[in-house]
């Protein structure tokens, strides 16, 4: 992996309100750097700073100093822009087309051959899952449906670079797992990604590295182990009706057949052993250990 | 980024302004008054006499005219400024597409939504005409093609304040503009008028300000008297040159601009 795909090097932006004297936000300086292939989650409360960060990326945001590169080449000389994919948070379409014209409008400004937008328009359509509904015109989409049509625009062009800003906002169970599962599908295609969101879980799911922002600044950076540390323990959960004979005992909750049990890390393998030979069956084991929102607390800092 | 494939953006945009833009009520609204308004010119003709056909053509050029107006204001005003505080453009402008391409094309799209009102009122003048037995003449087309420059003009302006301001100040400053466009003769003696009006800022005004009464050929047609082709050549280029100026000043507003 060569470093340096996307970075940033003391950006610095002052967002003002217009007709306040108040000194504005300030975010910044930032400095971070991703790798080609690399999945980066930028976590952080509302109003930390994080949709400001990525519009900074993307020129949409005048940066007040510091240095951009997307995809090895500087910000401001636009060369990047066949290359990069972008999703706002709540995307906004002209709601009066259909999401299949919105698709073919937007595959007109990368200057696709009408053959090929057409035929990666139907098969993105169905890959999102909103084929059935794409002559429909966008005002009579879900949040959900417009959030995966979002999806498809940031995909039309085969992008090296994703930037999604909260790509799992209005969407169910379902469609945040199918967000999941696309994001490790395009890792393993070799796409670098820096999203946004402040569903920790999922981006502790699926990211190599984590950067915290609060208040404007970079608090923390690092793979999730780094910055959490090794589990002190595991939670199992199983299913049947067998809280007796539970190795664990006393920390074991039952739900009719389900329970979950807490363990340390050197009982693991004997309570699942233990489990297993009573004929229970597995659903999960999750690792209990710091979460990132301990992170985001206000005297966490750790760049 | 070469000149085809910006066309080709450019084509894009302009067609979807144009979608976006006859969908909108205002602009149904204005044919369909348009079109009554040429009802009330047959009325009208009635109670004059001999004086029909002249009475149709020049109620039915002042609706195109007004009308027109309205539309490029309304419309060019809200062009960028929509699309900024709806935040379309975020998906827009990080596509390779240009600030500048986007200003264009957004004028492009509304001079094809002008031209599709004046064509359509132009059909309703021509039936007005064609029940009185008059003709549509050569002099009418030549009113008719002036007015389109003065329009797309006024457009260019209602896009200009679009890109530098919200909906509310861009509408009002098109019209303030509009309206003084068409009173520079006023502007350029208004010292002699008015007590204390300074001299140099009713010049100033003069000079800056597009003369929209140069594309004022509606008596001239009404009357029959022939229109030059050299005239239409000459409206032409003074039209393009503010057009083009007004695009750059926009282009350049914009593109420092932040998109919140």
């Amino acid at each position: 992996m060569s470093s340096g795909f996307l970075s940033l090097r003391g950006v610095v932006k002052i967002v003002k309100t217009p007709f306040s004297r108040r000194p504005g936000f300030r975010v910044g300086p930032l400095n971070l750097s991703i790798a080609e292939g690399e999945i980066v989650g930028l976590i952080g409360a509302n109003g930390a700073g994080k949709t400001t960060t990525l519009k900074l990326l993307l020129g949409l945001l005048i940066p007040d100093a510091g240095q951009i590169d997307l995809v090895g080449r500087p910000s401001s000389s636009g060369e990047w822009r066949s290359e990069v994919g972008y999703l706002p948070e709540q995307p906004a379409f002209y709601e009066y087309l259909s999401g299949r014209e919105f698709l073919t409008f937007v595959g007109d400004l990368f200057g696709l051959d009408s053959r090929v937008l057409s035929g990666r328009v139907s098969s993105l359509l169905e890959r999102v899952g909103i084929a059935e509904s794409a002559n429909r015109p966008i005002r009579t989409y879900s949040k959900g449906m417009q959030q995966r049509l979002g999806l498809a625009q940031a995909l039309l062009n085969e992008p090296k670079l994703l930037l999604l800003d909260e790509p799992m906002s209005g969407l169910d169970p379902i469609g945040r797992r199918f967000v999941r599962d696309l994001l490790l599908e395009l890792k393993a295609q070799g796409r670098s990604i820096l999203f946004s969101t402040h569903i920790i879980p999922d981006a502790e799911f699926v990211c190599d590295r984590i950067a915290l922002i609060r208040a404007g600044q970079l608090t923390a950076l690092g793979t999730v182990d780094d910055l959490l540390g090794l589990p002190t323990g595991f939670e199992i959960a199983a299913v049947k009706s067998m809280l007796a004979a539970t190795p664990g005992g006393p920390a074991a909750r039952s739900e009719d057949e389900r329970f979950t049990v807490r363990v340390a890390p050197s009982e693991l393998t004997r309570t699942i052993e233990g489990i297993l030979s009573q004929g229970a069956h597995l659903v999960s084991v999750s690792p209990i250990r710091a979460s990132v929102e301990d992170l985001l607390a206000p005297q966490a800092t750790r760049v | 980024m070469g000149l085809r494939s910006s066309l080709r953006r450019l084509r894009s945009v302009a067609y979807n302004t144009y979608l976006e833009s006859v969908r909108q009520r205002l602009f149904l609204g204005v044919v369909f008054f348009a079109f009554l308004l040429m009802l009330v010119a047959l009325v009208l003709k009635d109670i004059s006499v001999h004086q029909d056909k002249k009475i149709i053509a020049d109620i039915g050029l002042g609706a195109i005219d007004f009308f027109g107006t309205i539309i490029a204001i309304f419309i060019g005003a809200d062009l960028v400024g929509r699309d900024v505080e709806r935040r379309t453009l975020h998906l827009l402008l990080v596509k390779p597409l240009s600030r500048e391409e986007f200003i264009v094309g957004r004028f492009l799209g509304l001079c094809l939504t002008i031209l599709t009102s004046m064509i359509l009122m132009c059909l309703g003048l021509a039936l007005a005409l064609w029940t009185v037995q008059g003709g549509f003449s050569w002099s009418l087309l030549s009113a008719v093609y002036a007015l389109l420059l003065e329009i797309c003009l006024v457009g260019a302006i209602g896009v200009f304040f679009s890109t530098t301001s919200s909906r509310v100040l861009a509408i009002l400053g098109a019209t303030v503009l509009a309206v003084l466009g068409r009173m520079t003769d006023v502007l350029k003696n208004a010292s002699v008028v008015v007590e204390g009006f300074p001299d140099w800022l009713g010049k100033g005004l003069y000079l800056f300000l597009p003369n929209l009464l140069n594309f004022d050929l509606k008596n001239r047609a009404v009357y029959g008297d022939p229109v030059a082709p050299g005239i239409l050549v000459d409206l032409t280029a003074y039209a393009a040159a503010y057009v083009v100026a007004l695009l750059a000043l926009g282009a350049l507003a914009f593109r420092k601009r932040d998109l919140k």
